[in-house]
Formats: C-alpha cells, sequence, structure tokens
C-alpha cells in the first residue's frame, strides 16, 4: 500500500505555519521535503500500524463527502483547511490522533529545514 | 543457499555486539558480525537530522510501543546501532543496583567491585570525558545553578566523546560510538563485520543452534544466505532479540519483562536568549530523587521544540516566536509496569507492548511537578508541557497542584529512553531467560548480549550496563570455552 502523495500534500499544507515569511519558491521546497518526510515516516511505520493508518487516510478523504459533497482531494482549499481543523478539534480520538501524527512529523522537518532555520535566524539575528 | 562457516557469529553490531566482537577476536577467535542496516560511517550526517532518521534509525525513528498510551522508542538500525545517533552519555551501573540484581536474579559474581575494572577498561578505551566547562549550553548552567539553590544534588554526565569537545554531540565523528572504536578493533584482530543482513531464524538441533538464516538486503545483493557457526552471540537489542529468539523455539521467560524509562518533556520559556540551538548537548542531570526519577535538559533544535509544542499547537504556535528564549528538558523515571515483546506473523515485525503502571504515573507526575518546579527557580516564565492537559504551566504553585491532582498517564505524551529486560540475566529460572553469563537457558551455544538482559531499570543511560556486560560476559566465554 502506497501513501497518496497529493492527498498527503493538501492535509499538509494547511497545517504547515504561515511564519517564518518565506519566497514562494522557498515554501514550495519546504513544503515538499515536508511531504517527504511525512510519507517517509509513515512508510517506515510497521505494518500492523502503517496498512490501517493509510486506510484511515482514505477514510478521510471519503468523510467530506458528508458536509461537502465532494472528496477532500476535490475541494478548494478554504473548505480543506476547514475540514482538517473539523478532524483537529473532533471529540473523536482517532480523528485527533491521525492528524496528530503527521503534524508533528510536519512541523519537525518544518522547522529543521535549513531555509527555515535561516529565516528565523535571519528574523531574529543567530 | 549460500552458507557461511565462522566459528562466532555476532548479530548485531551496537553496544553489545561490538564488545562482544572485539573482545572474541582479540583473543584470537574467529568471528564474523552480521548488521541488518547499513554503514554509517558511509552518510556524513548529523544523526539528529530527519536524513539520519531515514537512513540510520529502526522505522524511520517510530518505533511504537502500544500501551494506553501508545509511547515510542527509537533505536539505530546501522552498524554501531544506537551509539551513533544516541548522546553518547555515559554512566556506570549504579553500586546499590547491581548488588540488588544479584540478589533478586540470582546473578553469579555480580558486584561493584567486581565489574569495577570492567568499568575502567570501557571508559579507558571510549575516551569517557567530562565536557568544556567554559561552553556549557546556558540552558544547562541555570539549570545547575537553580538545583543548587534548591540545595538538591546535580551531576554533570561525562560522554563517550571524540576530541572535539565543544560540537554537536550528534555531528559525524563526534562520539566515540561503536564504529569509530570497538569495531575497528574487531576488524583488526580479523573479525568480518557484514552490513545489509538481518538474521531471521535460528536452526536447532539436539540443544545446540546449527546456523542462523540471514536475509541480505543491502544495495549490492538480495536474497537469502545461511551462516553456520559454533557460536552464536545475539546482540539485536531489546526488542530484536525476542523476535529472533521466539520464532526459533527459544521461548522460555523471552520477550517478557520489557521494561524502560519513561519521558516526558517540557518547554520553558525564559526571558534571555538560551540558544540552545548554537549550543553544545546539555549535560547536567539532577539526581536528588534517582534512582527513580532524573531531571535534565534536552538537545534542542526549533523542530524538537515544534514537536513538544504540537500537543497544543493552535495555542503553542503563537510561542514560536520566542524559540531563541526556549529551552527542552526532560523528567525521566524507573519505569514500574511491565512489557512484552511478540514477533508479528506474517511480516516478522515486533510487536511491542507495554501496561503502564500507577506507580508510573506517580512517578511521571513527580518528575513533571519537580522538573517545574526547578525550571521557575531557574528563571523560566511559562512551561509549555510535551502533552494535551495541561497546555501551559505558569507559576511554581500552578505546578504544585499536579502533586494533588495528578495528571492521568493516558494523556501524557511519553516518550522512551533506554529499552531493556525481555530476556533477563540470572539464575532465577522463573524470571530469567539467560544465565548470569548471557547463556541461553536450553542451548549450548546461544548467548544473548545486549540490554534485553538488563534484568531490571537501572535508573541511568543503559550503554554502559550494556557493554560492561558484554565484556563481563565475552571474557568468561573466552575462559570457559576453549
Amino acid at each position: 500500500m502506497k501513501v497518496n502523495v497529493t492527498l498527503l500534500s493538501q492535509i499538509i499544507e494547511p497545517l504547515l505555519p504561515v511564519e517564518p515569511s518565506l519566497a514562494p519558491e522557498s515554501r514550495k521546497e519546504v513544503a515538499e521535503s515536508v511531504v517527504l518526510f511525512v510519507s517517509q515516516q509513515i512508510l517506515g511505520m510497521p505494518a500492523y500500524l502503517r496498512v490501517p493508518y493509510l486506510l484511515f487516510m482514505k477514510i478521510f478523504n471519503w468523510l467530506s463527502l458528508r458536509p461537502y459533497g465532494r472528496l477532500f482531494a476535490n475541494l478548494d482549499p478554504v473548505k480543506q483547511k476547514d475540514y482538517v481543523s473539523a478532524w483537529i478539534h473532533s471529540s473523536l480520538g482517532p480523528k485527533k490522533d491521525f492528524i496528530k501524527l503527521i503534524r508533528s512529523c510536519a512541523l519537525l522537518r518544518f522547522y529543521d529545514h535549513p531555509k527555515v532555520r535561516d529565516a528565523l535566524e535571519g528574523v531574529q539575528g543567530k | 543457499m549460500e552458507t557461511t562457516k565462522t566459528q562466532i557469529l555476532v548479530i548485531g553490531s551496537g553496544a553489545g555486539g561490538a564488545v562482544t566482537a572485539a573482545t572474541l577476536a582479540e583473543a584470537g577467535r574467529q568471528v564474523t558480525v552480521i548488521e541488518e542496516g547499513p554503514s554509517a560511517r558511509d552518510f556524513a550526517l548529523d544523526t539528529n537530522t530527519p536524513e539520519a532518521m531515514r537512513l540510520l534509525y529502526r522505522n524511520g525513528g517510530l518505533c511504537p510501543i502500544l500501551g494506553q498510551p501508545t509511547s515510542a522508542f527509537i533505536e539505530g538500525c546501522c552498524v554501531g546501532g544506537s551509539t551513533e545517533i544516541n548522546s553518547a552519555f555515559w554512566h556506570r551501573t549504579p553500586p546499590d543496583v547491581l548488588d540488588d540484581w544479584r540478589r533478586r536474579f540470582q546473578i553469579e559474581g555480580l558486584s561493584a567491585e567486581s565489574m569495577e575494572p570492567v568499568f575502567q577498561e570501557l571508559e579507558q578505551n571510549l575516551g569517557v570525558r567530562k565536557g568544556d566547562s567554559e561552553n556549557l549550553p546556558l540552558s544547562s548552567t541555570v539549570f545547575a545553578d537553580a538545583a543548587k539553590r534548591l540545595e538538591w544534588k546535580v551531576v554533570e554526565v561525562p560522554r563517550a566523546q571524540s576530541a572535539d569537545l565543544t560540537g554537536s554531540a550528534y555531528s559525524a565523528g563526534a562520539k566515540n560510538s561503536m564504529s569509530r572504536t570497538y569495531l575497528p578493533r574487531a576488524e583488526e584482530a580479523g573479525a568480518v563485520i557484514l552490513s545489509g543482513r538481518k538474521a531471521v531464524r535460528l536452526e536447532r538441533s539436539a540443544g545446540k543452534v546449527t546456523a542462523v538464516t540471514v536475509e541480505r538486503s543491502g544495495a549490492d545483493a538480495k536474497g537469502t544466505e545461511r551462516f553456520e557457526a559454533e557460536y552464536v552471540f545475539v546482540c539485536c537489542g531489546a526488542v530484536q532479540t525476542p523476535v529472533l529468539l521466539r520464532p526459533s523455539g527459544f521461548r522460555g521467560n523471552v520477550g517478557e519483562n520489557l521494561q524502560f524509562h519513561p519521558m516526558v518533556k517540557v518547554a520553558a520559556q525564559f526571558k534571555d536568549a538560551m540558544d540552545g540551538h548554537d549550543s553544545t548537548l546539555p549535560v547536567y542531570q539532577v539526581k536528588e530523587f534517582a534512582p527513580e526519577i532524573t531531571l535534565g535538559g534536552a538537545v534542542f533544535t526549533p523542530g524538537f521544540l515544534a514537536l513538544t509544542l504540537s500537543d497544543n499547537w493552535l495555542q503553542n504556535e503563537v510561542a514560536m516566536k520566542d524559540w531563541r528564549h526556549m529551552a527542552l528538558y526532560y523528567a525521566t523515571s524507573c519505569g514500574k509496569g511491565k512489557g512484552t515483546v511478540r514477533r508479528m506473523p506474517v511480516t516478522g515485525e515486533a510487536l511491542a507492548r507495554y501496561r503502564f503502571s500507577e506507580a508510573d504515573r506517580d512517578l511521571l507526575n513527580k518528575g513533571f511537578v519537580k522538573l517545574c518546579e526547578l525550571l521557575f527557580e531557574a528563571g523560566a516564565t511559562r512551561i509549555f508541557p510535551g502533552f494535551r492537559e495541561p497546555a501551559l504551566v505558569s507559576s511554581r504553585e500552578d505546578a504544585l497542584r499536579y502533586l494533588e491532582h495528578p495528571i492521568p498517564v493516558k494523556d501524557m505524551s511519553i516518550s522512551v529512553l533506554h529499552i531493556f529486560g525481555s530476556c533477563s540475566m540470572g539464575e532465577d529460572r522463573e524470571r530469567c531467560a539467560v544465565d548470569s553469563f548471557g547463556k541461553v537457558f536450553g542451548a549450548d551455544n546461544l548467548y544473548v548480549s545486549d540490554a534485553s538482559i538488563i534484568p531490571d531499570a537501572p535508573g541511568v543511560n543503559t550503554q554502559g550496563t550494556v557493554m560492561a556486560f558484554a565484556l563481563r560476559n565475552a571474557r568468561r566465554f573466552i575462559e570457559s570455552v576453549k
């Protein structure tokens, strides 16, 4: 079972911090690096966790049919952000945990990316 | 299938395997070492980077231990094992702990006196030393000063570090890991070290292991091969060793009694800039509540800070603006629960489970409160626990109320330090899987020499204990098997 990288990048995009401010091409590079790292982390999980997790990712995509009538992957970015936010604030533990894993891996890679580190140090001085 | 013959096969090249291989090879034995992962020296990487996690860590750094809550541990999967990716902290096993283990697990001849020359030899060979006191991180000095003001015992932890004492512990070549110390010695004495080879099954006949089936995973070769050996040392660590032994028919207390040091982390905000990203590794530990609880400073990067804040990210994201004024700290305890390791059918992966006890909750909660108390004394203005509730601690008084109203352990984000105990050592056959010198019960030529033989929580980093037991057991083997 493979990671749907397009879907993963759509989930990650609203989770990435707005600051520090990066040039568009740098932000794109950082975002791609984050998606790659998170997908590697998911693929690195033992199969007994990886397979259910990837199934849950499909369920995440399908469950947006109910509120929006479309798959998450086909929503506009604003609705994608609202949908991800709804999962973050869900009262259901599995929904929160699904986003938690992606977000924690994404934040680790984002803030330790050399371009983000340079931008952070540029803002506050080294 | 290709078959290789060797006198002694060592499976695993971490702290236990490397010392075993070097000691046996230098005694004139013919030794082959097989290691599942790649050679770390092929990659000039800082070993705490995402790229290193992908290449050198098992499961990319996400090894789960199922429980309430599920926790995660990291271990190296490369030549040199976890010694390539850890902080290289060095602790001797505390003398009272050794005495306790000798009594409770009936470990023959184990004492502080008998281990003294073993530790001395290892420390000399690893270049164990304290850091440069002129160059300690500010986050460490405020931590240690606060402990002194509170009259709490604080110690500087020595490290197995290479000549340059000023750099990051995670820079390539910064520490005297196995790939820079014992493995080259083993090779010099004639041992053969083969990476990209995972042992999947031990063949046994008439109480002896006759061969080991190995899967090759290196870029140069795939497939299966066999190693026939007169003696086999399994040194795969506390999780992978039972995964190899149990399906091969060695089950007596194997994979039981899994233990670890649970850890909770906090981010502390200070008025002054801490600049942890520019500093050497924090080296002070508060031992006032040892052995049950240890407090210390953790390695800092903006990424690790964000990870610690991530459980409450929506509230805490704003704190990232002050990242230079933040530092990371931990409280770790002696685990009181018990776990198991099993091999998953079909995939052959490890399934580790752990049941936290009430005592775990009490110790972690106390450690968290004491850590907060210390950090407010050190000048912290706010503390962000690395778990969902509470999201923020604003004062010492705020922290102290958790002594009366403990945080449920299921609400904590718990990391696992130092995993051990799944093949305990000792003559007590009701509880132990291997004898006092690592020989597996029920097998004439099979030994275990890694963290799995540590029978109970030592309350300190386990690398020193693993290496000391490996050296002691290898010496015993040389004396007894001519």
